[in-house]
C-alpha cells in the first residue's frame, strides 16, 4: 500500500503490515459469504415451498436442519482454529442416600403385650471416615417434647421408635424426635441399593399401658426419617 | 381309709385345676356394605393346654333390652349371618381366626348379632362318695359375647334431642346404631358432663334423663366412628 | 409396547407408593424418606384372674366360695361398662346346681359383683340371664393395676339347698359370658 493511500485510510492498529480494518473487513466478507449466502438459497427455497403450500412441518424441519448447518460451520473454524488440551476437575462431596422403607402397620388383638412393628432400611453413604458412616434424624409428625405419638384426630398414643445399624428388629438406639443420634456405622460404601441386603432397621413398640388406655380407633403417624452424612 | 380320703380330695382338687383361659378380639364389629366379612382373633393364654373353642352366633330380637330373647342363627342365608368355623381347638399359646360373613341381601336397618366363643372342657367327677360329709366344688370357665352389627344397605343416621324442663330425651330416629361420645349441659359457666344410663344407641332406642339443671344441653354423636352434627337443647 | 400403554403402567406402579405409602430418600448431600405408622385398637372387654370355687367339705351354712376377677373393657358406653351371662351347666329353670355323680342335684345360689368384695344383696343370678349392664371395669390396665381386680363371683349353698342331698362330691361348671352389650 502506498504513503498516499495509508494517509487517506483512518488510523487503526496493523497487523501483518496490514491494517486492523482490512483484516477485519477480509473476516467479514468471509463471515458473510458464509451466512448469506446459505441464507439466501433458504430464502428462496423457502418462497418456493410457501407457493407448493408444503406443510409447516416440513418448513420447521428444514428450518432446523439449516440452524444446525449454520451452527456447525459457523462453530467449526473458530473452535478448530486453536486446539489445546484442558483439565477437567470434580469435587464429590459427601453423599447419602436412605431407601427401602416400608409402612409399618399393627393389628394388636392382645392388649396386654407390647404392639411392635418394624421396617428394614437401605442406607448408602460414601462417608470414608469411618467407613460406611452416618447420622439419622427421626421426627415424628405429631411429636410433643420429643416423644413419637400416633393420633386419631383427637387422642395421641405415645410409642418409641428405635435404630438398629443391622437389618434386625433390636431396639439399639432409642430415638428422640427431631433430635439427630450420635454417628451410626454399617451403612452401604458400594451399593445405593445395599446390594439387595438392607443394612439398618427402623422399629417401633407400644407399650401394653398405652394401648390399653386409649379408645379403639385407628391412629396413624408419619415418621420423616434424615440421613446424614453429618 | 386316710389314704383313700386324701385321694379323693387330692382327685378333687386336681380335677378343677385345669381352665381353659381364651382370648378374643375384637369384641365389637360393623359389617357395611355387600358381601362384606371381617375376622375375629381367638388366642389361647394357656401355655399347657389346648383349648376348645366353640362358636355359637346368636341374633339379638331387641338389643336395647339386655333382658330381650337370642335366638340362635341356624340358616345363614335366612338369618344373615355366616361364622367360620364353628369349633376351633387351640394349641397352647396359639391364635386362629373365625371368619365372620354378611349373607343378608337387603338390609333396611342394622341387625344386630351375638357371636359367643366358649371353651368346652370335660367335667371330671369323682365316683367316690366321701365319708366325711359334702364336697362341693365349681369349676369356672370365661366366655365372650362379641357383638356384631350388620348395617344397613343405606345408613340413616339421625338423632332426636328434646328437653322438658329437667327431663332430657334422646332418641335414635335413624336406622342405624350410634354412639354418644358427649353429652354436657352448661353449669355455672362450666360445662358438665351428663352420665347417661348407655352410651350405645340401638335403631329406635329412646333414653331419658332426669336433668339437675334446666340449662342448654349439647349432645355429640358418632356413626362409625365419624362424628355426626353436634345437637342442642335449650 | 404403545407408548400409551407404556405411560399407564408407569403411573400405577409409581402412584401407590407416592400417595399411600412410605417415601424413599434420594442421592444428596443429606436423604429423607418417610414412613406412615398405623396402628388399630380393638374395642376388647376382657376378663381374667378368675379361679375355681372349691368348697371342700362343706358342714357349716351358708357355705360361701368366691373369686375375684379383672375386667377390662375399653368399650365407651359408658367406659369400663359390659354384660354379664353366667350359666350352669346343670342348670334347670334358671337355678344353678352342682351334680354328683349320680342324679343328685343341690341347687344353689350365685352372684355377681362389678366390686372386688363379695357381695350376695338379692337378687341372684338367673342361669343364662344376661345381667343389667355392669360398670367399673379397668379402661386402662389390662390387669387391673394397681388393685389388681374391680369384680367378684361368688357362690352360696344354704341349709335348706342341701337338706335330703347325700353325702358325695358334687361339681358344676359355671359359664361366665362377658358382653359388650
Amino acid at each position: 500500500m502506498t504513503a498516499k493511500a495509508k494517509k487517506c485510510m483512518p488510523t487503526a492498529l496493523y497487523r501483518n503490515n496490514m491494517p486492523v480494518t482490512y483484516f477485519n473487513m477480509r473476516m467479514s466478507i468471509v463471515t458473510i459469504c458464509l451466512v448469506f449466502i446459505p441464507f439466501l438459497a433458504f430464502s428462496s427455497y423457502f418462497l418456493d415451498e410457501i407457493s407448493r403450500l408444503r406443510t409447516f412441518k416440513k418448513i420447521k424441519k428444514n428450518c432446523l436442519l439449516l440452524f444446525n448447518a449454520i451452527c456447525l460451520i459457523s462453530v467449526n473454524p473458530i473452535y478448530a482454529a486453536n486446539p489445546s488440551a484442558a483439565t477437567v476437575s470434580v469435587t464429590v462431596p459427601a453423599l447419602v442416600q436412605v431407601s427401602g422403607l416400608g409402612d409399618i402397620t399393627l393389628s394388636p388383638t392382645n392388649l396386654g403385650s407390647p404392639a411392635t412393628g418394624a421396617t428394614t432400611v437401605c442406607v448408602y453413604t460414601n462417608v470414608l471416615s469411618p467407613l460406611g458412616s452416618y447420622y439419622v434424624t427421626a421426627t415424628s409428625l405429631h411429636a410433643s417434647s420429643g416423644l413419637f405419638r400416633v393420633t386419631n384426630g383427637t387422642n395421641f398414643i405415645s410409642y418409641g421408635a428405635f435404630w438398629n445399624t443391622t437389618s434386625s428388629s433390636t431396639q439399639t438406639v432409642t430415638l428422640t424426635s427431631g433430635v439427630k443420634t450420635a454417628q451410626q456405622s454399617g451403612g452401604s460404601n458400594t451399593s445405593l441399593t445395599c446390594s439387595g441386603s438392607p443394612n439398618a432397621n427402623f422399629n417401633i413398640s407400644f407399650s401394653s399401658i398405652q394401648i390399653a388406655g386409649a379408645p379403639p380407633a385407628t391412629y396413624s403417624d408419619t415418621v420423616t426419617l434424615v440421613v446424614s452424612p453429618s | 381309709m386316710i389314704y383313700k380320703c386324701l385321694l379323693f380330695i387330692l382327685l378333687l382338687c386336681i380335677s378343677f385345676c385345669t381352665q381353659a383361659d381364651i382370648n378374643v378380639s375384637p369384641m365389637i364389629v360393623d359389617l357395611l356394605g355387600k358381601e362384606s366379612e371381617t375376622e375375629i382373633a381367638v388366642k389361647n393364654f394357656d401355655t399347657k393346654t389346648n383349648a376348645y373353642v366353640e362358636i355359637t352366633p346368636f341374633r339379638l330380637s331387641n338389643p336395647a333390652d339386655h333382658a330381650s330373647s337370642k335366638r340362635r342363627v341356624l340358616h345363614p342365608d335366612k338369618d344373615g349371618l355366616i361364622i367360620f368355623p364353628a369349633k376351633l381347638v387351640l394349641l397352647p399359646g396359639q391364635t386362629q381366626f373365625v371368619r365372620v360373613i354378611k349373607t343378608a341381601k337387603s338390609v333396611a336397618a342394622d341387625q344386630v348379632y351375638e357371636v359367643d366363643f366358649i371353651p368346652k372342657v370335660a367335667t371330671h367327677l369323682v365316683s367316690q362318695k366321701n365319708p366325711n360329709g359334702m364336697m362341693m366344688g365349681i369349676r369356672v370357665i370365661i366366655g365372650y359375647g362379641v357383638r356384631v352389627t350388620v348395617r344397613p344397605d343405606h345408613p340413616l343416621p339421625s338423632l332426636f334431642l328434646k328437653k322438658i324442663k329437667n327431663k332430657l330425651i334422646i332418641k335414635n330416629t335413624g336406622n342405624t346404631l350410634l354412639t354418644i361420645t358427649s353429652c354436657t349441659q352448661q353449669v355455672s359457666n362450666k360445662k358438665s358432663e351428663i352420665p347417661l344410663p348407655t352410651y350405645t344407641l340401638f335403631a329406635g332406642q329412646t333414653i331419658k334423663k332426669k336433668l339437675g339443671q334446666s340449662t342448654p344441653v349439647t349432645l355429640n354423636a358418632l356413626f362409625m366412628g365419624k362424628p355426626l352434627d353436634a345437637l342442642y337443647a335449650d | 409396547m404403545h407408548p400409551f400403554y407404556k405411560g399407564i403402567f408407569f403411573v400405577i406402579y409409581l402412584l401407590p407408593s407416592y400417595v399411600f405409602g412410605a417415601t424413599q430418600g434420594a442421592l444428596g448431600t443429606t436423604s429423607s424418606g418417610t414412613v406412615n405408622v398405623s396402628i388399630t385398637i380393638p374395642a376388647l372387654v376382657q376378663i381374667s384372674g378368675l379361679s375355681d370355687i372349691t368348697l371342700g367339705s362343706a358342714s357349716s351354712f351358708p357355705a360361701i366360695g368366691s373369686t375375684t376377677a379383672c375386667v377390662y373393657s375399653n368399650v365407651a358406653s359408658p367406659l369400663g361398662s359390659y354384660f354379664v351371662t353366667v350359666t350352669s351347666s346343670n342348670a334347670s329353670g334358671g337355678n344353678f346346681r352342682v351334680k354328683d355323680s349320680g342324679t343328685d342335684f343341690i341347687v344353689y345360689s350365685a352372684f355377681w359383683s362389678n366390686t372386688i368384695t363379695v357381695n350376695q344383696t338379692p337378687p341372684s343370678l338367673g342361669s343364662g340371664t344376661k345381667t343389667a349392664q355392669q360398670t367399673g371395669g379397668s379402661a386402662t390396665s389390662v390387669t387391673c393395676s394397681p388393685a389388681g381386680a374391680n369384680a367378684n363371683f361368688s357362690v352360696s349353698f344354704n341349709s335348706t339347698q342341701v337338706e335330703g342331698a347325700p353325702a358325695a362330691a358334687y361339681s358344676d361348671t359355671v359359664t361366665i359370658l362377658i358382653s359388650p352389650t
